[in-house]
Parts: structure tokens; C-alpha cells; sequence
């Protein structure tokens, strides 16, 4: 333990005269003498000295004696351990104990002004940092408004290890987690998705998802995903906020709370078991798994559809390309919806007056307030196309091709959209939806007549609360 | 869980952190110590090496005083970064006699929260782990290495493997171990660790251990890095013996075995370096998934780089022939230019032969073992296609192949079991690992840390790197090893006292070795095969090369000695304790490379030649030329003992191992010989006998005018000649060449033949000490002998022989065999004197001084204290 308590040094020669004074607590004397090269106590042990007093304030000397034996410590601690001690006070105690408490007094004084000093000047190095903080704020929202709205930056696709026939099943009395170390690091992770091989045919349960930052052994996420809410397939969760520059290793860790187990996918066979899955022992191959990365430490427009980590709450949402081929068409003909991934957009393609439409299921996260989409008639001979969104909570889904009743101020304006030209559709909701909602997209051509060169397409869409 | 921090008590950690010129960042480092999530006490000892910036001690003094439950400042005078972890070292082994183990952690570094409690776990969980070293975390220059896998030391003597930052064991400082305060251009931890290996300590890596090393574009590891060359040597010096051939072998046997041995007549996999110390046996499938983890994680998994093909009664038989490690370092070495050694085992009738082919296509199908380069295996193992490969199972094959065929004499054949066709069995194998399930994670990346380790498969490197990058003999040496070279391995005088010391160190316990600097075929009788452990062959073309451009004090240096393949050749004999040249011309030119290696180097020298015109040269003179090269020179008679010395070399270099007769003889059946001899006086006409080489050295023209002389005057006395000639085609005298007898190699036979004469003639114009001298004398035989060469060393004239001068030989000889012819009982008396002078003298006793005194050398010094 370091003795914190303020010291004052005293040579041999003056300790007896000095050592006998009250001392003003918690200061003390410290007599050291310098012997053989070595600092020692100056007292009966003549104990080596480790180390120097942390808090060595002042040394005093009554006499030339006293002085000259503190002279030669001064240089014998200086050899030992490379350190300067107080200048030496000398004192004349014949003006009674007062002088050494005045002495005392004085260097701690001076001891004082220069912690003052030091504090002043960390304050004015803190303010600094401060400022340049705040700039860098500004600098940092300009660049992503910037971004925001020139730039494609969002949640990218990072690494996919691919499902096999082979799959691990998970059931709550497992005890051991599913393990699953990714190979990528931590550096931006935004998403990442398992995948379901089978779901329990007793329909209950909660696929419980943790992914770990194992050096800080931090908890980047926790999810909790209801049976109802998960499908034969890839599943994907996300964090509302993009891991920071700090480069980690990450791993998933799964469990299954339902009476029945539920099948995940395994990939690959893996020769090093650090590499591959571990459910209590080693699996010798591979989860199957993808992972998303965006910019660090931002929080890019979330996939809708992707259930955000317990105690986060994403903003922004966009539709992913897989929702987009996964739309439902609403009409009796198949062709008339359809994905088209060079574009990344859907065709929802006008037939008449009457709307063609298609669905997204829970395309709209809850929370949601404003959904958008870019709407494009990509031929330039086609005539004029209108084009619609419209939102319904998932509760309201009607089995089939059944359109709900949406309530009022759930559908947007038809937009007029000419052929070759492109625009966007904004729905600006009359409250925050309650829970998801599915997304439709529906067109109609302002006449009826040739729905030739009809490609109406909508991309890039999305939401916000 | 979070762990709870506790601040008294007696720390199970202390962190030692050296702090100089980083009166700043050092704020950082503290507190990331200050943050640790431990549930025991963790104390910091702040060490200012005498840093001269005024802050420094200020921000120290704070935070000492701020929390001086938990940190203790020390200072002292600067002494460099390992003065300051041992001045911390010291403090906390005194001050906390409890605590379990020290952190280094520099001023400028970080830890994560969970780092000790993480890295203590370890510690904990292992009781043979000494120290928890971790992944390289770099920031500021951002980097991050994998330091994973199980620690090697082999590794370690090549490169850095454990950062300072490491959790070291209480029981490592106990034991002494201390950061040399002399390495100052940085590696000093790398020499710590060292230095706690060769004390018996290991390391453990811990993947996620969360240290973080600030790097700037300018370190001081980079100026490490600019004095690399330096400071490897430094390390090489202190570390001699861990550096050693020898010691490298025995841990690439124990971490990094070199050869996957597929045995065909087994169906399994050894994993070794030396089959004579077993190694690992595994399946094709756990070799399946130990090849594939090697070639996606090459820094963290090990797997042999050389796949051989070939049964377990083949290696048996090599093994047991002695030459199975010299045959697996020839065919090594051939893969250099090649990338298929096939060895083809067949009888030499009564010799040991190698003959060697660079284009040795076809040989490949009918070879005993087979090996493959490190090169074809990975790189085919990935093609698109296996045409090329594919061809390997017919005779004019793409893969290149060097091909060795290896004649077994009589008395060391093999059984070999030749029931399997090992390029068939190869492609099989091949086919196998190609196919393997393992394979689909390949070709991506598995970590996003960078491999900070050299890629495992190439850990031979580590061994071969002592010898410029040549193979190294696969023979993990065990108790004392000895080596003899020799050119040719014929009947020589110089081949059988080699033979005769081995025998003698073989009694002692050595391993005893041959290798043949200058033939590819050895004389290899019974005798040799109980007097040597194992045979080999130097093979290099270029060793009789003498260029006449260099000579030392008048005598021609032969050009391997200067410019040969030294490396190679160390490859083969630096494994071992003590090498003996045994007149090998050139190998003296590699003794100082060898001694370099920690081998005990001695020179054995016979005899001083003459140049044709008469000029003293040869072995004696070499030696002397590279006396610095050598630590003991044995020479074969007292009288080249004390030239030896009188030429310069240090007498404490030089022993006498004192030429006895060249076989061995029972007392008994001495006894019986002589009694046979002695029973009754000679009744027949005096009987000459000449044994030896038929060259000009043994004074053939000597003889042949004593014989043809004594013909003319029909003398009473008959001549037996019994050798051959050393030069092919040498053309004798019709007086000598119609009585010449073929050589006898046989013991008993040579018992007969000087049981079966009265007189030993020997009148050469230069000798050593013969052993058919010491042979016949033995044997009651009258010798008479020029005096040259240390003959005078056991001959006392008209005692127990007759000494004649060189000049006028052949008539002395003459009235010796006269004076013998009329006085019989002389024979016997001189005869009697000379089996008595001889009585006692044995290479047992020869050997034993310089058996002791080598012994001696080779026990280890006290080590030093770092």
C-alpha cells in the first residue's frame, strides 16, 4: 500500500532535535541517510529504502551538518532512483515550533499552487477537447446528412456461410448455449441471420439470440424471437447501431425455449474446432449464418422486417431486396408482380383502371410514421402510370389475395408517373403504427386502354417513425 | 457478469509498468489497469526509469496518491526497459510474498476490462501453463496478428511469439529468470521467454486476451526490426545450446514432427521426425482434418510437410540396417531440385553402396519409400485437374523424381515387405485428402486477425535455418552421439583404428555413426556393423576437388575445405556431440562451422605422407592448418602426440590414443597361440610374411629387391605376400605379383597367417604406427621394419625386433633374415619379448583418456543467471 500521508525530510544529524517536535497531523518526518550508495531509515534498523515517499513535501536542516548530510542523500537518491528531492529549508527553531510549522505550511502551500496550476491546465487541455469534440459532431452530422442523401450507405451484406442439408437441433433443456464465432470482426457488424431448417411442430417457443463482443465482453445485442415471428429460412436481427472501429471478435449464441426442438442449418465441415459451431462439444461444421456490416458506429436505415435488439429502437428502416422478392401478388396473374434484381425494384404492373397490387408482409416496422418508396416507369412509351402505397397492421391481413379495409390516412395519393420518368411516393401516417404492418404497392393506369411498356417499378423503399 | 473490483488484501496480480517519456499516455495505460474486472486484488507498480520529463513523476505521485490502495510508485535511475521490469520484479517477489503472478504492461499500451481475470482463469486452469501470452491487438498503425495455437518453443527460437504483455508466473522469477538488462535494442522479451523455455517453462496462448499495443510508424520494435540481424545473433549466442541441432530436433520431434509417414501395410499415419523414437500414429481421416486445418489456419495448426509413402517393415529394416536416417536426409536433400524422392533398397553382395539418379522416373515404381515435397503436395492438392499428378502411376511420370538405390551388404539386408506399390498407394492417399469433406473450408478466410505466426507446415525451417536452409538428418539424438568420417571405408590402416575407437565409445554407450566423405561404396563387414550404429554417405560430387590455389605453410588446401557445400554436410553431422575426421581432407574446412554448432570437433591423424618427391604433407599438416577448428586431436602414437605439439598445437588439444592390434583377440587364445608357437623350436625354413596395401608407401621396390635377391641366392627362407593393390592396374614385379595372395579381412584368417610365419616384413618409406606390427607382435612374430613413422615407438632394435633404416632396407632385412636363419632360438627369444611387450596393450586402455577427457567437455556448465 502506498503511505499517502505528507513527509518532511530531516538528516540524522537533526533528527533528534527534530523528531521530538509535535508535528501537525498527518505530516511526519522521514530521517533517510545515504550509506554505501544505498538510502537508508535513520534509525535503529538502517533499513533499505525501496522506494521514495509518494508525498515528500519539504526537507528541513537545522544545521551545516544537517545540510551537507541532506546534500549527499540528494545525490545518493538521485543515483538510486533517478529522482530530485525538496530544495532544503534551513530553520532556526529558536523562534520556537512555529518556524517548522510555518515551514510546513509553506510547502504545502506551494505544493498546492502547483496542483492548482496543473488542474487549471488540464481544464483549459479539457475544454480543447471539448470544442474539437463538438466540431467533430457537426462535422460528423453534416457527412451523414451528406450521405444520407447522396450516397447509397446503408447495411451491406458481409459474409454468408451458406446452409447444407445438415442441421443442429436446439431444445431448451439443452443447457449449453449454440455457439457460433464469426470469422469477420466486430467493425461495423449491423445484422446478422440464422438459418431455420425447420420450425417445432408444437408452435411455441423463442429462438433467443445474444451476439457477444468476446475481448470487451460486452453484449452488443439480445433478441428474443417468438415462434410466430420466425420462418423456414433465413431470419435476420439487427442492431439499431453499427459496431465501433474497435476491432473484436464477435460470436452468436442461441437457445430455444419451446417444448420442441427447433432445426437450424449448419454449413460447411470445419477441420479446426475453433472455426465451427459448438453446442456444448464441438459440432465440426460450420452455423449457418449471415452477417451485415454498415459505416461504424452509425445507425444506418435498418432491414424492415428485422426485429431490433432488446432495448433498441431503430429510426429508419428500409425494404431489403429479399421482402421486395418476397412480395405477395394480390392479383390472378403472375406475371403482373414480379422482382427484378438488376434494378433492385418490383414491378407491379398496371393491367387497367383497377389497381394491381402487391404485398409486403411487416414491410412496416411498428413504430413506423412515414414510409416512402421510389416509383419508376422504366419504358419510356408507356403511357401514364399512377402509383399508391398503403399500410395495414399485420393483424388486419386477410388470408388469400383479400385487400384489408385501410383506415383513413393508411393509403397515399395516386402520383402520376409518365413513361421513361421516375419519382417518389411519400405516406405519411396519422400515428405511429401500434405493430408491424404489411405494405402495399399498387398501380392503375389513369385510362383504361393498352397497358403496353407498362414497367412500373418500385425500389428503394422505406420508413421512419 | 461483471466482476467485482477488490482492493485490499494481497494482490494475486501485480503489474509491473516501466514508464519512460510517456508522461501522457501513460494516463491511458493506467487506467485500463485501474478498470480490470477482477474478482481478487490486482496492484500496480508504476517503475519511472528515471524518466527525465518532470511530468512523468508528477502524473505517477497522483495517481499513487489517488489510489494508494492500488498503486505503488517506485523510481529509479534509468537502466532501460528490462532494469525497470526487473526492478518491479524484485519489489513485488519482495513485497507481496502471496501474489501468483506479474502483467507487463507498457506505458503506452492498454488492456480491456476483462483482460487479468481472463488471463488469471488461465492460469488457473492449467496448471502446467507458466505464462498466458496474447493476440496483438495493434493501435494507433491498426493491426491485428493470431498468435494462436499451441505454443512451440521450436517457433520461438525463429521468431517473437510471445509480447511482453504476458501474464507470467510467480515460479518463472523464483527460478531466476530475468529480463536481460543487456538487449537493449529491443527483443528483450523475447529472450525472457526464451530464456523461461530452456528453464523448463511454458507458455499458453489466449486468443481474446484484450491487450492492446500502440504502434507507431516508428517503434521500437521497428528499429528492432532494422537491427534484426543483430540482435537474432545476440539471441543465437546466449542461447547456444537451445540452438543447438540437437535441441531443435528434439522439439521439431515433440511439436512439429516433419515426415506423415503413410504406412501402407498399416493402413495408418505416423507423425514424426524420428521413426526410431516413435512418434504420433493417426488415422487417414484425423490426418484428413489436420491437413486441411493446417492449410486454413497455417499459423495455428501444425501438419508434417514432408508426406512419405512406404511400410512399417521398411523402416524397420532401414532402421535396423542403420541407414534409415541418412536414406530420409539424402532423399530431403534431393528434394531441393526435386519433387519425388524414391529410395530403392537392393543387396551390395559384401558392400553398402548408394548410387543416385536426378531423373530417376520408373525407379519410382519399384521404390521402397517413397517422399514428396512439401511443394507438390500443396499446390496439387488445390489444382483444378489431377491429370499431372495422375501420371505418377506409370514410369515416365511429370513429377520430377530423384531416385536412390541403396545396396545392402549381406550382413545388414532387410526384410522388406515389397508387397505394396507405393505410387499407387500414393495416388490413393491423394485422392483421399483432395476428396476430403474438410477441403469445402478452405480457400476463405477463417479469422479476421492477420496469421501473426510463420505458417506451421514449414516448422523444419526453424531447424533447417542453423544450417543455411539444407536438410537436417531426421535422428533425434538421445545419450552421446559420436561420428567418424572417413573417405573410403576399405581395410586401411586409418579405416580399421576407426573402426577400433568406435568400437571402444560404443562400449562406453555412444551412438556410434559412419559416414563416407569420399566413396559411394563401403567395405561393410560384420565388424563394422557391431562397431557402428548407423552409415551414411556425404554424396557430394564436388568433395575430392583439390584446385592447388590456396596452401597453408607449403601445403595445398583441397578446395571442399574452402568453398564446399558445408551447409549440407552440417546437415548430417551437426546433431551429434562429437564428430571425428579421420584424414576426410577436405571436412577440415567445415570443423570451425561445426564447432560453431556446439560440436565437439577432434581430429585423428596417422600419418605424415610424402609427396612424390619426398616433401612431408598430408593429414598431419592439414590439421595443423586448422587447429582453431578443431578441440582435440588424437593421434596414433606418442611420437606424432609430440610432434603435434611441437607444430603449435596446444598440448591440452592433444592425446595419444595409442594404435593396439587392429582385431581383437581373447587372452586365452593368445595364450594358447603362443604356447603352440613356443612348444618346440622352428623346424622348418624360416617363413616371411609381407601384409598390407601393395603401394609405394609400404616400400614395394624394397621388397622386391629383398625378395628377388634372396631368390637369386636360393635363400633359406620363403616369402608369403599377402594384399592388394590399392591402384587399379598397377603393374608389380613378376617376383612379387606371382606370389601374391589375395587380402584377408577375416580375423581368424589373419590369426592363421601369422601363426603361419616366423618374420614381418614391413620396409616402407613412411608409416604411422602399423597394426600388422602390433598384430604380429602379438603373435610372437619377429617384426622387421624400416624405422619411419612412430615404428620405433614399440620396436626396440635386436629386443622384440629388428629396426632397419629406410635407405639400403632391403639388405638389412636380408641379414636380419639371415641372422634369424642361424640363430633360431633368437627368434623365439625376440619373439617371446615381443607377444610380452604387446601383452596388456589394448584400445580399451588407448581410448580411455580421450573418452573421458571428450566426456568430460561435453557435461554442462552451471549455467549463468540472466
Amino acid at each position: 500500500m502506498t503511505d499517502a500521508a505528507p513527509k518532511v525530510l530531516v538528516p540524522p544529524a537533526d533528527a533528534a532535535a527534530l523528531l521530538g517536535l509535535a508535528w501537525p497531523s498527518p505530516v511526519r518526518p522521514l530521517a533517510l541517510e545515504a550509506s554505501g550508495g544505498a538510502v537508508r531509515v535513520a534509525d535503529g534498523s538502517r533499513a533499505a529504502v525501496d522506494s521514495l515517499p509518494v508525498n515528500l513535501v519539504a526537507a528541513v536542516a537545522l544545521s551545516d551538518t544537517g545540510e551537507t548530510e541532506l546534500s549527499v542523500l540528494r545525490d545518493a537518491v538521485a543515483d538510486r532512483f533517478g529522482a530530485a528531492l525538496p530544495a532544503t529549508e534551513r530553520i532556526d527553531l529558536g523562534g520556537g515550533p512555529v518556524v517548522l510549522a510555518e515551514t510546513i505550511v509553506r510547502a504545502l502551500v506551494a505544493a498546492q499552487r502547483r496542483d492548482a496550476l496543473q488542474a487549471a491546465a488540464l481544464t483549459r487541455e479539457l475544454a480543447l477537447v471539448r470544442a474539437s469534440h463538438g466540431e467533430l459532431q457537426e462535422s460528423f452530422r453534416a457527412l451523414e446528412r451528406f450521405a444520407s442523401a447522396n450516397l447509397k450507405v446503408g447495411r451491406a451484406r458481409s459474409d454468408e456461410f451458406p446452409p447444407a442439408r445438415q442441421r443442429v437441433a436446439l431444445a431448451s433443456d439443452d443447457g449449453a448455449a449454440l455457439v457460433q464465432r464469426l470469422a469477420v470482426s466486430s467493425v461495423g457488424l449491423s445484422d446478422v441471420a440464422v438459418h431455420v431448417a425447420k420450425l417445432p411442430a408444437d408452435r411455441s417457443g423463442a429462438l433467443e439470440i445474444v451476439l457477444r463482443v468476446i475481448e470487451s465482453d460486452v453484449v452488443a445485442g439480445r433478441w428474443s424471437l417468438p415462434l410466430a415471428e420466425l420462418t423456414v429460412g433465413w431470419n435476420r436481427v439487427g442492431l439499431a447501431r453499427c459496431l465501433g472501429p474497435d476491432e473484436c471478435s464477435v460470436e452468436v449464441e442461441l437457445r430455444w425455449t419451446g417444448a420442441d426442438p427447433i432445426a437450424l442449418s449448419l454449413s460447411v465441415v470445419h477441420p479446426d474446432e475453433r472455426a465451427a459451431a459448438r453446442h456444448g462439444a464441438g459440432l465440426g461444421r460450420v452455423l449457418a449464418l449471415r452477417t451485415w456490416r454498415g459505416l461504424p458506429n452509425s445507425s444506418p436505415p435498418a432491414a424492415a422486417a428485422t426485429p431490433a435488439a432488446e432495448g433498441q429502437q431503430a429510426r429508419r428502416w428500409t425494404v431489403p431486396a429479399e421482402v421486395l422478392a418476397a412480395a405477395e401478388n394480390l392479383t390472378s396473374v403472375p406475371e403482373h408482380v414480379g422482382f427484378n434484381g438488376e434494378l433492385a425494384a418490383l414491378l407491379v404492373h398496371p393491367a387497367g383502371e383497377e389497381p394491381t397490387s402487391a404485398r409486403l408482409r411487416a414491410a412496416c416496422p411498428t413504430g413506423t410514421r412515414h414510409v416512402w418508396a421510389t416509383v419508376e416507369t422504366t419504358h419510356p412509351d408507356a403511357p401514364v402510370i399512377d402509383y399508391a402505397l398503403a399500410v395495414s397492421p399485420v393483424s388486419d391481413r386477410r388470408p388469400g389475395r383479400d385487400i384489408p379495409a385501410f383506415g383513413k390516412g393508411y393509403v397515399s395519393e395516386w402520383i402520376r408517373v409518365a413513361g421513361g420518368e421516375r419519382t417518389a411516393v411519400h405516406l405519411f401516417l396519422p400515428e405511429a403504427l401500434g405493430e408491424p404492418g404489411d405494405l402495399y404497392l399498387a398501380t392503375r393506369l389513369r385510362d383504361s386502354g393498352n397497358n403496353a411498356f407498362c414497367w412500373a417499378h418500385f425500389s428503394d423503399l422505406g420508413a421512419s417513425t | 457478469m461483471r466482476h467485482v473490483r477488490i482492493d485490499t488484501g494481497d494482490p494475486r496480480i501485480v503489474v509491473v509498468m516501466p514508464i519512460f517519456k510517456h508522461s501522457v499516455l501513460v494516463v491511458e495505460a493506467i487506467e485500463s489497469v485501474l478498470a480490470q474486472e477482477t474478482a481478487f486484488p490486482v496492484r500496480l507498480l508504476l517503475v519511472n526509469d528515471g524518466c527525465p520529463f518532470v511530468e512523468t513523476d508528477e502524473v505517477c505521485r497522483r495517481y499513487a496518491l489517488a489510489h494508494p490502495e492500488r498503486i505503488v510508485y517506485l523510481r529509479k535511475a534509468n537502466g532501460g526497459l528490462s532494469s525497470a521490469r526487473n526492478h518491479g520484479i524484485d519489489f513485488g517477489l519482495r513485497t507481496w510474498p502471496a501474489a501468483e503472478a506479474f502483467y507487463f504492461l507498457d506505458a503506452d499500451n492498454r488492456l480491456r476490462p476483462p483482460a487479468l481475470a481472463r488471463a488469471m482463469a488461465v492460469l488457473d486452469g492449467h496448471a502446467d501453463c507458466d505464462w498466458v501470452y496474447p493476440n496483438v491487438d495493434m493501435f494507433g498503425v491498426r493491426w491485428a496478428g493470431d498468435y494462436g495455437g499451441p505454443y512451440s518453443l521450436l517457433m520461438h527460437t525463429q521468431m517473437n511469439v510471445s509480447e511482453a504483455g504476458s501474464l507470467v508466473r510467480r515460479r518463472v522469477f523464483e527460478a531466476g529468470v530475468r529480463f536481460d538488462t543487456d538487449l537493449k535494442l529491443g527483443y528483450e522479451d523475447w529472450d525472457f521467454f526464451l530464456t523461461a523455455a530452456e528453464s523448463g517453462f511454458r507458455g499458453r496462448n489466449l486468443d481474446a486476451f484484450g491487450f492492446m499495443y500502440r504502434k507507431r510508424p516508428e517503434s521500437m520494435l521497428a528499429d528492432s526490426h532494422r537491427d534484426d540481424a543483430e540482435i537474432r545473433g545476440a539471441l543465437l549466442r546466449k542461447h547456444k545450446k537451445l540452438f543447438r541441432l540437437g535441441s531443435l530436433l528434439a522439439l521439431e520431434q515433440a511439436e512439429a514432427p516433419r515426415y506423415a509417414i503413410h504406412l501402407a501395410d498399416r493402413g495408418e499415419y505416423l507423425l514424426t521426425v524420428d521413426p526410431a523414437r516413435g512418434g504420433q500414429r493417426v488415422t487417414a481421416r484425423e490426418f484428413e482434418q489436420r491437413f486441411w486445418a493446417a492449410r486454413v489456419s497455417p499459423g495455428r495448426h501444425h501438419v508434417p510437410p514432408f508426406l512419405i509413402v512406404t511400410t512399417q517393415a521398411a523402416l524397420d529394416g532401414l532402421l535396423q540396417a542403420g541407414v534409415l536416417h541418412w536414406a530420409l536426409w539424402r532423399l530431403e536433400d534431393g528434394l531441393r531440385h526435386q519433387q519425388v524422392g524414391a529410395l530403392v533398397v537392393e543387396s551390395g553382395g559384401d558392400r553398402l553402396t548408394v548410387a543416385e539418379t536426378a531423373s530417376g522416373k520408373g525407379r519410382h515404381l519399384e521404390a521402397d519409400l517413397l517422399m514428396f515435397s512439401p511443394r507438390l503436395i500443396q499446390d496439387t492438392m488445390t489444382d483444378a485437374q489431377t491429370l499431372w499428378i495422375d501420371t505418377f502411376g506409370r514410369a515416365n511420370c511429370d513429377p520430377s523424381v530423384f531416385a536412390v538405390t541403396l545396396g545392402l551388404p549381406d550382413c545388414l539386408d532387410a526384410d522388406l515387405d515389397r508387397r505394396h506399390a507405393l505410387a499407387f498407394q500414393f495416388l490413393a492417399l491423394f485422392h483421399d485428402l483432395r476428396r476430403s469433406e474438410f477441403r469445402a473450408a478452405s480457400g476463405r478466410s477463417w479469422d479476421w486477425r492477420a496469421p501473426g505466426l510463420n505458417d506451421r507446415r514449414l516448422s523444419h525451417e526453424a531447424v533447417r535455418a542453423a544450417v543455411g536452409g539444407r536438410a537436417v538428418i531426421p535422428r533425434v539424438p538421445t545419450g552421446r552421439n559420436i561420428a567418424f568420417l572417413l573417405p573410403v571405408v576399405e581395410f586401411g590402416g586409418v579405416e580399421k583404428v576407426t573402426l577400433a575407437i568406435a568400437r571402444e565409445f560404443k562400449r562406453l554407450g555412444w551412438s556410434t555413426h559412419l559416414v563416407v566423405l569420399l566413396a559411394n561404396s563401403a567395405a561393410v563387414t560384420p565388424e563394422w556393423t557391431e562397431a557402428f550404429d548407423s552409415f551414411g554417405f556425404l554424396c557430394d560430387p564436388g568433395f575430392p576437388k583439390w584446385d592447388g590455389q590456396t596452401a597453408y605453410e607449403g601445403v595445398d588446401l583441397p578446395h571442399w575445405g574452402k568453398a564446399g557445400d558445408h551447409d549440407r554436410a552440417i546437415g548430417l553431422l551437426g546433431a551429434v556431440d562429437v564428430v571425428v575426421n579421420c584424414h576426410g581432407a577436405g571436412a577440415h574446412g567445415m570443423m570451425g562451422a561445426l564447432r560453431r554448432q556446439g560440436v565437439k570437433t577432434v581430429a585423428s591423424l596417422h600419418i605424415t605422407d610424402l609427396t612424390t618427391w619426398g616433401q612431408p604433407n598430408g593429414h598431419t599438416y592439414l590439421g595443423i592448418a586448422y587447429e582453431h577448428a578443431y578441440d582435440h586431436f588424437i593421434t596414433c602414437s606418442r611420437q606424432l602426440a609430440d610432434w603435434c605439439r611441437g607444430m603449435g598445437i596446444p598440448g591440452d588439444k592433444v592425446t595419444a590414443v595409442v594404435n593396439a592390434a587392429g582385431y581383437e583377440m581373447p587372452e586365452d587364445e593368445i595364450d594358447d597361440a603362443l604356447e603352440q608357437r613356443f612348444a618346440a623350436p622352428p623346424r622348418r625354413r624360416l617363413r616371411a610374411l609381407f601384409l598390407g596395401r601393395l603401394d609405394r608407401q609400404k616400400g614395394l621396390h624394397k621388397l622386391h629387391e629383398l625378395v628377388a635377391a634372396s631368390e637369386a641366392r636360393q635363400a633359406p627362407w620363403s616369402f608369403r605376400i599377402i594384399g592388394k593393390a590399392v591402384v587399379e592396374g598397377q603393374d608389380l614385379p613378376t617376383v612379387l605379383a606371382r606370389r601374391i595372395e589375395p587380402p584377408i579381412y577375416d580375423p581368424a584368417e589373419l590369426t592363421k597367417a601369422y601363426l603361419g610365419c616366423d618374420v614381418l616384413l614391413l620396409l616402407s618409406d613412411y608409416e604411422g604406427l602399423p597394426l600388422t606390427i602390433l598384430e604380429a607382435m602379438r603373435l610372437g612374430v619377429v617384426v622387421i621394419a624400416t624405422d619411419v613413422g612412430a615404428v620405433s615407438e614399440v620396436v626396440e632394435d635386436g629386443v622384440n625386433g629388428f629396426l632397419i633404416p629406410r635407405d639400403g632396407a632391403a639388405h638389412a632385412a636380408g641379414a636380419c633374415l639371415q641372422r634369424l636363419e642361424a640363430e633360431p632360438d633368437l627368434i623365439v627369444a625376440i619373439g617371446r619379448r615381443a607377444a610380452q611387450d604387446m601383452r596388456g596393450r589394448s584400445w580399451k586402455q588407448s581410448v580411455g583418456p580421450f573418452a573421458e577427457a571428450i566426456t568430460a567437455s561435453l557435461r554442462p556448465k552451471p549455467a549463468r543467471r540472466t
